[in-house]
């Protein structure tokens, strides 16, 4: 009878001096290394969130007295929520040859916590205009618009408008 | 429709403590400032008195914060979020005072800590203009933090480089997987951290996990841990001795988190 060689169970798990060195080596002069840490120059400027050109350019297609209303809704749009969905929700509005200044109105009043874009969503898919309620939201940025002097402003044609494309492309003359 | 202009990444690891989610969350908030160059909230769950995150950003994390928000005791986002003290930035909501034995009797249930967490990561991004919201979650699978993982964005799971490494996502994969159900399922990125030399590879086993999302692999360092202990987040110092190749795979990671941030935000 043979008995089995007597090998170490552990044997296969022995780590290589070699690897040991290499361990080893890693941060050896750590007290050094340590003492010489010096801090970074670093910039902490931030980049402004609103592309103004954007602005300016859908601004264009409000009507004159209510432009810098729009500008303001714009503005706002852009640093809140991401420039595509802007772009997305303002393209259809052009594209089915609505009111740019009713929906950014409307656009204004949107809380993404409540979710409240009703309103919103019935002006562009049903081209429904709540004219009191309208009238109350030009007012809280302090137009003082009857609900008859609005509507006559925002129902009368508006002119040759440009085309647009949508994203970030811009504008096409 | 509209969009909210906000990213939110968290940092998990499941059960597993000490993997290093609060040094790369804390450091990741100025790297993906500076990368990006925008205001970045870091939201600390480190619950328990870990505050690993919010010690790193220089703030005092004995003030109230997303759980004192979460379960009603403080109303105004205002009064939780407070500017780090190292980079300006950089904004952070610190754990807040309530300790995790307090939440169990509280009487809210998972519907509304989710929509709290929602309102907070919404509001906070408006209040401060920033565009990407960082959460470190804790070493836990408490109701509370596990919910931010349903507001997240991208996942980052950060794992200690072990060869069982699989073995730990699969039980943290089958834990996301019920949680998304139906939802739009996130980036996960896999981040394998303390690297030695030797080791058996692992990352292939690793990258089943990173849905849409890489498999990174980053070295250990002495450097990046003294510094860890002492409060200092690594990013401020010019790299030396370890802490160089720690940074050259750090910086990899947060390339790629831009590259994600700004595909989120169609930028």
């Amino acid at each position: 009878m043979t008995t089995a060689s007597p090998v170490s169970p552990l044997k296969n798990t022995l780590v290589p001096k070699s690897m040991l060195d290499r361990l080893d080596k890693i941060d050896k002069d750590l007290p050094k290394t340590i003492a010489k840490l010096r801090q970074r120059r670093l910039d902490f400027k931030t980049a402004p969130l609103v592309d103004q050109e954007l602005v300016r350019q859908w601004g264009k297609e409000c009507i004159k007295p209510l432009r810098q209303f729009c500008e303001k809704v714009l503005v706002e749009l852009y640093t809140h929520y991401t420039p595509f969905s802007v772009n997305n929700l303002l393209g259809e509005v052009t594209k089915r040859g609505l009111r740019l200044e009713i929906a950014l109105a409307l656009a204004s009043q949107y809380d993404p916590i409540l979710n409240n874009d009703a309103l919103l969503r019935r002006y562009i898919n049903e081209g429904f205009v709540d004219w009191d309620y309208l009238a109350s939201v030009m007012n809280g940025f302090g137009y003082r618009f009857g609900v008859d002097e609005l509507k006559s402003l925002l129902t009368q044609p508006t002119g040759v408008r440009r085309r647009f494309r949508l994203g970030f492309g811009g504008f096409k003359k | 429709m509209l969009v909210p202009r906000v990213v939110a990444i968290s940092y998990f690891s499941g059960r597993r403590g000490g993997t290093g989610k609060s040094t790369l969350a804390a450091n990741q908030a100025i790297a993906l400032s500076m990368a990006l160059r925008t205001n970045v909230v870091l939201m600390d769950f480190g619950m328990d008195s870990t505050q690993t995150s919010s010690r790193l950003l220089g703030i005092n994390p004995d003030r109230p914060g997303v759980l004192d928000y979460v379960f009603g005791l403080v109303k105004d986002v205002g009064q939780v979020v407070v500017r780090s003290n190292v980079a300006p930035s950089v904004f952070v909501i610190p754990p807040g005072t309530l300790r995790s034995w307090e939440l169990w009797d509280r009487p809210i249930n998972a519907r509304q800590v989710y929509d709290a967490l929602r309102n907070l990561l919404i509001t906070v991004s408006r209040l401060v203009n920033a565009q990407v919201v960082l959460i470190d979650l804790p070493a836990s699978i408490e109701v509370t933090p596990v919910l931010a993982l349903l507001n997240s964005n991208i996942i980052n799971l950060v794992m200690d480089y072990v060869s069982y490494v699989d073995v730990v996502l699969t039980e943290i994969d089958n834990l996301i997987r019920s949680l998304i159900q139906s939802r739009q399922y996130p980036i996960v990125n896999v981040v394998l951290n303390k690297w030695l030399p030797g080791l058996d590879v692992v990352e292939p086993k690793a990258r089943a996990f990173a849905h849409n999302g890489e498999v990174f692999v980053l070295p250990t360092s002495q450097v990046v841990q003294y510094l860890t202990a002492s409060q200092k987040p690594f990013v401020l110092y010019k790299p030396r001795g370890s802490l160089e190749g720690f940074v050259r795979e750090f910086n990899k990671l947060n390339d790629e988190l831009a590259r994600q941030v700004k595909a989120l935000l169609g930028l």
